[in-house]
């Protein structure tokens, strides 16, 4: 059963960030891709501990892959959404839109 | 090649992660990023690295799991300043409290600091030393150590990397423009090698350059090339006399260097220590620097071992004979300084635990006040943690603004302790400094955490004890019950006996300087010219050369028009002292102890007339007592009343020394009490008695002018006697030169700097008792205004108001006075040692302490009863 709760906005841009990363869903990748379409930057710490927090809610899983030698011999996450968290990011995707639906002469694009 | 980050940064780092893959891939993230930004060719990779490192634990510990409890934390710190911004009396109270107990707690350790651990200013200086020869049966354990034995040990010993003698002495420097006379210490030549210091210009003393017969080159200490040779750095190489003998200027030691006791130029020590018998001759201070691989006790162990070697093969000269190594700080502290600093150190804790009591008094008001909020925090679950949280959040924003004014105090106080203890004045060694540095302010936060441990945990600890129950149910009464106040009266009688204490000190203290400033000398100070002149023997080669000069000079000095009366003494009174065994004639005398050891001073005719006092009996020197003549000494009242029984002494004779062969001395005249033994320390064998001696029947190569103004100040005469001096040789100039009233407060300054130090502690305590007191009683009135109101609507008169307020503060003064008063006996032991001419158990201070405490007490008290007694019966009994 998906979580009554929304997910944070934090948690939706992570989700959607590592949808949009496919294979390459790793945390520094994660960060680069927020800071270039949200233009927001996560603290690592928060952004570490955002994922952890949300592998315990079941929106995401990780695997590791192979080290380079960039990383001093340390693996790498590749993270992964789960259905869950397909879910409830259409779950939040849906509300939001009914909440903005028949707004748009207030807050559309202003025309050309 | 991959460049590495910092290994420390790295591995602190994964302390803070999650163990496993988890942690892992974040420090490889952390190192990918690291490896980019080496790519981009940024700067300072490795302290990038550490500030990332410390960016990223941060985030992650503060979000960690528990994000909620982190932001209560700091919800908590600023909910404790706003509710102390409400009440900004109490809160600035408890400020000025937190800072007088910080400020003096971290003067005082910038001073223990200062001399106990800051050390020499010397590479490496935890490793040098100071070796002494120890007699241990006549419990003398710091002797000074033959040249002969210094060579031996030299030899002999592998646990030093070296070993410098010393001894030191004056060293006139002429042949520039006048002649300049400075503290000199005369060194091996491999002294500034086993200190491990280069001279700033030019060279040090060269292998060799210390043997006998060698050129007294000299190396000036940095204020002496800078004020005596105007910081001329061709004065390398110069041509000069010193003591006498050609040598040359070869070098320059850098500024602050001062070794070994505020020394200003340094000689090779060019003694020859076969010309003399072994334990003649020389003895000299020895330093050494212990080689890494051996310890302290390692290198005791094989001195002692050298020393026994000695006693056996000299066994006449080195019979019991030992040696001991000592870092400077204790060879430069005795016990008695020792104990000043260690009561010092226990005033000012003293100060800073009533300081936390008072503290945790005003927020034990506090939290009485929001038992009922803690009640529901309880109750709607509230860990214990959480409940006890604002409190001590309310503590350590206190103990914050405390730090912040008490580093100011510090500030303040070490800097006039630097100033008034400096060593020109009071020859505190050089490597001495108080300065508020970085070890200092590390102090003043940790003293400033502990303090807000303290003063919280009592609050935060009650409250979490709270009973829910009781308190949500029993109103405002509730709270009045709570057993804060129990602890509160106990913590005030606490204060009030330290107070007492510290204000015994602080009043003995007081007294004892009041007697300093308004010590009558029976003699003339302010008109009397010190002035020391020393011979050497290069220039004056025997006793008849010296006492030609002297006489010469005595002959220059009458002749000075301003002076009414000159003299010649080898000790002016408070510049020193030496005492002599004598052996009276017609007295017996068992032991060796029983000698009378008593002061002795040399002085040529009108030495008494010269201070103004004359003799009471019998006749002053002459010229004509020579050593021809019958020998004849000169005794103070003193020496009369406690040897001669008060009798007329003249024409009695003593030996100087306890000999049977020595030659018997006939008392001529009687002087008054000129202090010859200097400062009167309580808790000290104190022995006023002495006799004088003619400068003709002794032989003396350093003496003291005395001059006697006709008016105004003795100085003025400095420029006559100079010239005087000048005029019997030209090469030698006069040093030390005070007024008699100067010499008198280089002498007693301790009195005065350390005295003032208590009596500080001491106001502040009795500030903060008041302060204790005030807020406990006015909290309890506060706390029963209900009750008041009561009594009063019944019929009770506001003297039984008052009473019933007086008498819970009057039991809490009581009890504290009765345990102060036990203190203080104990505390007068020790500040005895800093007293001038002050009985420990002086009753008018015992008494007004007592006074000032009692009265302090009772206004403290009052006040709050006085508004106990104001209360509206109508408003009180409104009052929730």
């Amino acid at each position: 059963m998906v979580d009554r709760l929304f997910p944070s906005e934090l948690e939706q841009m992570v989700l959607l960030a590592i949808l949009r990363l496919g294979q390459h869903a790793y945390a520094l990748a994660i960060i680069r891709e927020l800071d270039r379409l949200a233009g927001r930057s996560v603290s690592r710490g928060a952004l570490y501990k955002t994922l952890e927090r949300m592998e315990a809610k079941g929106y995401l899983v990780w695997s590791t892959e192979a080290a380079t030698p960039d990383r001093g011999g340390h693996p790498r996450r590749l993270f992964t959404v789960t259905p869950m968290g397909v879910e409830i990011l259409r779950t939040s995707r849906n509300a939001l839109m009914r909440l903005w639906d028949g707004l748009d002469p207030i807050l559309g694009e202003r025309p050309a | 090649m991959n460049a590495q980050p910092p290994a420390l940064a790295e591995r602190l780092l994964a302390l803070v992660l999650p163990s496993g893959v988890v942690g892992d891939s974040i420090l490889g993230d952390a190192r990918e990023e690291f490896a980019e930004y080496v790519r981009r060719g940024g700067a300072a990779p490795g302290l990038w690295y550490w500030m990332h490192a410390v960016r990223l634990a941060g985030g992650y510990v503060i979000t960690k799991g528990r994000d909620v409890e982190m932001g209560a934390i700091l919800k908590d710190l600023r909910f404790g300043a706003r509710s102390l911004m409400r009440m900004p009396g109490s809160a600035a109270v408890a400020v000025v409290v937190l800072a007088i107990g910080i400020g003096l707690c971290s003067f005082m350790f910038s001073l223990v600091y200062g001399i106990y651990f800051r050390g020499m200013n010397l590479p490496d200086a935890d490793q040098v030393y100071v070796l002494n020869e120890t007699l241990v049966e006549r419990d003398q354990l710091n002797r000074q150590v033959p040249i002969q034995n210094f060579l031996d040990w030299r030899e002999r010993q592998t646990s030093f990397e070296g070993l410098l003698g010393l001894y030191q002495g004056t060293v006139n420097v002429s042949g520039t423009e006048s002649p300049i006379r400075f503290d000199g210490a005369f060194v091996t030549a491999n002294a500034f090698q086993v200190l491990g210091v280069e001279p700033l210009l030019g060279r040090a003393f060269a292998e060799g350059e210390d043997v006998p017969g060698s050129a007294p080159n000299v190396i000036l200490g940095y204020a002496a090339w800078r004020d005596q040779f105007g910081g001329d750095r061709s004065i390398i190489g110069t041509d000069v006399r010193v003591n006498g003998e050609p040598g040359t200027v070869i070098g320059v030691m850098p500024e602050g260097f001062l070794f070994p006791d505020n020394n200003e130029v340094w000689v090779p020590l060019r003694d020859d220590a076969l010309a003399n018998a072994r334990g003649q001759g020389r003895y000299l201070s020895v330093w050494g620097r212990l080689r890494d691989d051996v310890s302290r006790d390692q290198a005791s162990l094989e001195m002692a071992g050298i020393a026994q070697q000695l006693e056996r093969e000299y066994p006449e000269v080195n019979e019991g004979i030992g040696a001991e190594i000592y870092t400077p700080m204790e060879a430069n502290m005795d016990s008695t300084l020792n104990m000043v600093f260690g009561a010092m150190i226990f005033a000012v804790l003293c100060v800073l635990l009533v300081a936390c009591a008072n503290v945790a008094n005003l927020l034990l008001a506090r939290a009485a006040m929001r038992t009922k909020e803690a009640g529901v925090r309880v109750a709607l679950g509230g860990s214990r943690l959480r409940v006890m949280l604002p409190f001590f959040a309310e503590a350590v924003v206190l103990a914050l603004a405390g730090a912040v004014i008490g580093v100011l105090i510090t500030y303040v106080a070490v800097g006039w302790f630097d100033t008034v203890t400096a060593p020109s004045r009071t020859g505190r060694p050089w490597f001495m400094t108080f300065e508020v540095d970085l070890p200092i302010m590390l102090f003043v936060i940790g003293v400033s955490m502990v303090t807000a441990v303290i003063a919280g945990i009592v609050p935060a600890f009650q409250m979490s004890r709270t009973d829910v129950n009781s308190v949500l149910k029993d109103e405002s009464r509730g709270s009045s019950s709570l057993h804060g106040g129990r602890l509160s009266k106990v913590l005030v009688t606490a204060e009030v006996a330290l107070s007492v204490a510290l204000l015994v000190g602080a009043g003995l203290m007081t007294k004892s300087i009041v007697q300093l400033g308004d010590a009558d000398y029976p003699f003339d100070t302010e008109s009397v010219l010190t002035a020391r002149v020393g011979l050497f023997p290069a220039d004056y080669p025997d006793r008849a050369a010296r006492q030609q000069f002297f006489e010469d000079l005595q002959l220059e000095l009458r002749g000075m028009g301003e002076a009414s009366a000159v003299a010649l003494t080898d000790r002016a009174p408070y510049n020193g002292s030496s005492t002599w065994d004598i052996a009276i004639d017609g007295e017996t005398y068992d032991e060796n102890a029983d000698y009378p050891s008593v002061n002795r001073a040399v002085v040529t005719p009108g030495f008494f007339a010269a201070y103004g006092t004359g003799l009471q009996a019998g006749r002053d020197f002459v010229q004509q007592d020579d050593l021809d003549s019958e020998h004849v000494a000169i005794v103070n009242q003193p020496m009369v009343d406690r040897y001669f029984d008060g009798q007329n002494p003249i024409g009695r004779r003593f030996r100087e020394g306890v000999s049977d062969t020595l030659p018997l001395i006939t008392v001529v005249g009687v002087a008054p009490d000129l202090h010859m033994a200097g400062p009167q320390i309580q808790g000290e064998a104190f022995e006023p008695a002495g006799f004088y001696r003619p400068l003709s029947q002794n032989d003396a190569r350093f003496m003291t002018i005395v001059a006697n103004a006709r008016a105004g100040s003795g100085t003025a005469l400095t420029g006559d006697v100079r010239a005087a001096v000048r005029r019997v040789d030209g090469d030698l100039p006069i040093y030390a030169v005070f007024d008699q009233t100067e010499l008198i407060d280089r002498a007693i300054w301790f009195f005065g700097v350390f005295g003032t130090v208590f009596i500080v502690f001491g106001l502040a305590a009795l500030f903060m008792a008041s302060v204790g007191l005030y807020g406990v009683l006015s909290f309890a009135v506060s706390r029963r205004t209900q009750e008041m109101g009561i009594r009063m609507a019944l019929g009770a008169a506001s003297r039984d108001v008052i009473g019933l307020v007086a008498r819970q503060g009057a039991g809490q003064l009581g009890i504290g006075l009765a345990i102060g008063l036990v203190l203080a006996f104990g505390v007068t032991r020790v500040v005895a040692l800093l007293m001038y001419q002050v009985d420990p158990q002086d009753p008018v201070v015992f008494g007004s302490v007592l006074t000032l405490i009692v009265l302090v007490g009772m206004s403290a008290a009052y006040f709050p009863a006085r508004r106990a007694t104001g209360v509206d019966p109508v408003e009180a009994l409104r009052s929730e």
